[in-house]
């Protein structure tokens, strides 16, 4: 099967097709199996993660004594990982995460043998994993993205090239998971069946293909800008990050998190063992908050920004829009948690709070505090309050706040619970409880001290992108504490390393429905073979085919 | 006495799940959306510019000087994309109908349009009368042309990838999903470039 295939997927051409991941690491690496491709963006994100963490601690280290730069030796240094820390929990760790699960995990839900576009899913990890290379290494030659973040424009030239890579990587990747959802689909089983981790799968990928172009736009021109001379406008240091800042900032940084409420959609209705309450609301509902996250438009390029030149419109904070979208983003989140609360309210007894309910949980609730401020972002009452705090640049709430919160918080710890839910899927073991359940105790709670903290220090005047002794007093304790949680997050994601490399290290041989689940994927073996289901898959009657089984015999 | 006859019902036609559609669709639309995010900064730039131009004590540039953009050459690659549209469809109707020779023929046209395209781009990027290192202007004018020659060449790359499967005997009137599939992404960025044209070479 390639990239362009025009017939129909069966089970024999998917044998014939799909390359197993064996043993060894060419049969890894050559593998188009579906189920290695996403162990293979999950295993690398995790690995950056920890990076991210570790990096994120010694900026947050840097931050701890205002008096100056003791660890970086200057602004450029400490702006050049600031921006790496940013870039990297986005499109490093987040995205990524996300990808690799759906890449395992759609196939198994729709009752298909296979992802659409195989080798282009392949491609698109390498690719991926050639762009995030190249990232590294241009900060590391120097290169970045702030206004003073770099000094050779070559290194500078390299980060564009090699966020652009990913980014046309993750659109690849996001297309063959979208088109996998949009036409492989089992007989029966229409848009609205399909079960919630699939539904908001499709909703971010749509959002994503529609907004991640448009932070290529903005890639091309400053690209173009700093070909072989001075910048004119776009290459400009002090315009570059500020041009493509919308993609890690509300509302578009909530497109990472549309996951998030389908892994609490999936999880809580087995765990509570009855059937999801409300379900077509729920899937309106994250359609709606993917909508709302969508933020390509929400740019300085549209807008009068921080740039003196621009005296056209509305400064973005003012523009009703954002505002709107804003406050708005809450009502989904709060749909949702209320159709889950009604779900687990039908069930006989209270579900047993295992760490992938607790992490589903967790992640949506954290969703919910940084909604809430970013809400409080946009509401005028509080925008006149942070305004008179700030240089009147408009940049009052701490930005890379809402990004620990919702990246971290919210999207990651998310992942660990989607990761130990489908373990028996993707690993063929089960991820140790008790590791788990540290691992996201620490990360929800590290993320949301370096958060809160962030948060805090920009009310009383401490910058992003900035270190200054000139802000008030009880900054550099709010510093330790992020620089502490950062730590926290760190150790997390070590656990949880720890938890899954169990999963796979298990021996034990795994029934294929061990949480009497729902949806098509719990009637594959565990692990899945190639072709993942050893039985045709029957038509399919109702959202929750293997719930109807089981009603059936009981 | 009546007589039995049977009935022989025709074998189902087995469904085609039109993954290469969907895919080449989404990829259409991530094309599109990239130009959507370079022409709406190009318009907002232009729109301050003359905001600023109004603005007392502030000074906006000259956006394109005086016959630096000449409108002869983007109208002629503008004639060109919308014949290119027709030879695209002729090929999909003609591998639809099976008729090979003029799928095949029409392929080629589509080719020689998209070659035709490029050339008018590079020429049209060696007659502006403007450097590039100018001004914002000039920057966002040779960024938007050589992006646009750049989504044409993967357009014919796609094409020219389906046609030689063409040839090799891959699609007929039951399953014409690659030629169908290379024709949205063709008509894609020919619609693309009706913009860059008004644009440019009429608004100027």
């Amino acid at each position: 099967m390639t990239a362009t295939e025009t017939h129909a997927d069966t089970s024999a051409d998917i044998d014939d097709d799909v390359k197993a991941a064996g043993d060894g690491l060419y049969e890894l690496v050559a593998s188009n199996d579906h189920k290695a491709i996403g162990r293979l963006w999950i295993g690398l994100s995790v690995f950056f993660f920890i990076d991210f963490a570790i990096l994120g601690a010694v900026v947050a280290m840097e931050r701890v004594s205002l008096d100056g730069f003791s660890i970086f030796g200057g602004a450029t240094g400490y702006q050049q990982t600031w921006t790496l820390v940013r870039t990297s929990g986005m499109f490093l760790v987040a995205l990524p995460m996300m990808i690799g699960i759906a890449t395992a995990i759609v196939p198994l839900q729709l009752g298909s043998p296979s992802i659409a576009f195989p080798r282009l899913a392949a491609a698109s990890f390498w690719a991926w994993l050639v762009g995030a290379g190249l990232h590294v290494a241009s900060f590391a030659a120097d290169g970045g993205l702030g206004p003073t973040a770099f000094t050779r424009t070559d290194s500078t030239l390299l980060t564009l090239t090699s966020l652009g890579l990913m980014v046309v990587a993750l659109l690849a990747a996001s297309i063959c998971i979208a088109t996998t959802i949009i036409a492989l689909r089992p007989a029966g089983m229409t848009l609205l069946r399909v079960p919630p981790f699939t539904w908001s799968m499709l909703v971010a990928t749509s959002v994503w293909i529609l907004s991640l172009p448009v932070l290529l736009a903005n890639l091309i021109y400053a690209w173009a800008d700093l070909q072989g001379r001075d910048p004119i406008f776009f290459g400009n240091p002090d315009r570059i990050w500020g041009d493509i800042e919308w993609a890690f900032q509300q509302p578009q940084i909530y497109s990472v998190a549309i996951p998030i409420l389908g892994i609490a959609a999936e999880i809580t209705p087995v765990a509570a063992k009855v059937r999801a309450a409300g379900r077509t609301a729920v899937l309106i509902m994250i359609g709606l908050f993917g909508a709302l996250s969508f933020g390509a438009w929400a740019q300085h390029a549209f807008s009068r920004g921080a740039d003196p030149q621009f005296v056209d419109g509305n400064f973005i904070y003012e523009e009703p829009l954002y505002i709107i979208f804003g406050i708005a983003i809450l009502l989904p989140i709060l749909g949702i948690i209320g159709g889950l609360a009604d779900t687990v309210r039908r069930g006989e007894d209270l579900p047993k709070m295992s760490a992938a309910l607790a992490g589903s949980i967790a992640a949506l609730l954290m969703l919910l505090a940084a909604a809430t401020i970013g809400g409080l972002r946009v509401l005028p009452f509080t925008h006149i309050l942070f305004e008179e705090n700030s240089d009147g640049i408009h940049e009052m709430l701490s930005s890379a706040g809402a990004q620990y919160l919702l990246v971290i918080g919210a999207v990651v710890v998310s992942s660990i619970a989607a990761l130990v839910w489908w373990a028996p899927k993707l690993f063929g073991g089960y991820a140790t409880e008790s590791l788990a359940s540290m691992a996201i105790l620490a990360i929800f709670g590290g993320s949301f001290a370096v958060g809160m903290a962030d948060f805090i220090t920009s009310f009383i005047g401490q910058r992003d992108l900035s270190i200054s002794s000139d802000v008030e007093d009880g900054v550099e304790a709010l510093n330790l504490l992020a620089m502490l949680g950062m730590g926290a997050i760190a150790m997390g994601g070590l656990v949880a390393l720890v938890a899954l490399i169990n999963a796979i290290r298990s021996d034990e041989i795994l029934p294929d429905d061990p949480f009497d689940g729902h949806t098509l994927e719990w009637a594959s073996p565990s692990p899945p073979p190639i072709g993942n289901f050893v039985e045709p898959i029957d038509p399919i009657r109702s959202e929750s085919p293997l719930l109807d089984e089981l009603e059936e015999v009981s | 006495m009546a007589t039995e006859t049977a009935v022989v019902i025709p074998a189902a036609e087995l469904t085609r799940n039109r993954t290469l559609l969907v895919g080449s669709a989404l990829a259409a639309a991530a094309s599109v959306m990239v130009f959507v995010g370079l022409f709406g900064i190009y318009i907002a730039i232009r729109q301050n510019n003359e905001v600023l131009s109004e603005t007392p004590g502030l000074t906006g540039e000259l956006w394109f000087p005086e016959l630096a953009v000449q409108i002869a050459p983007g109208t002629m690659m503008m004639f060109t994309a919308v014949m290119s549209g027709f030879t695209m469809a002729w090929a999909v109707q003609a591998i639809r109908n099976d008729d090979r020779r003029n799928a095949y023929l029409a392929l080629g046209v589509t080719l020689l349009l998209g070659a035709a395209m490029i050339n008018q781009a590079v020429f049209a990027i060696t007659d502006f009368g403007i450097p590039v290192d100018r001004s914002t202007a000039s920057l966002l004018l040779y960024t938007l042309y050589g992006a646009f020659i750049v989504f044409l060449t993967v357009a014919m790359a796609f094409v020219l990838l389906m046609g030689i499967r063409a040839v090799a005997g891959q699609f007929n009137s039951r399953n014409a999903d690659g030629i169908e599939a290379a024709a949205i992404y063709w008509y894609a960025v020919v619609v693309v470039y009706p913009v860059l044209w008004y644009l440019i070479s009429i608004t100027k």
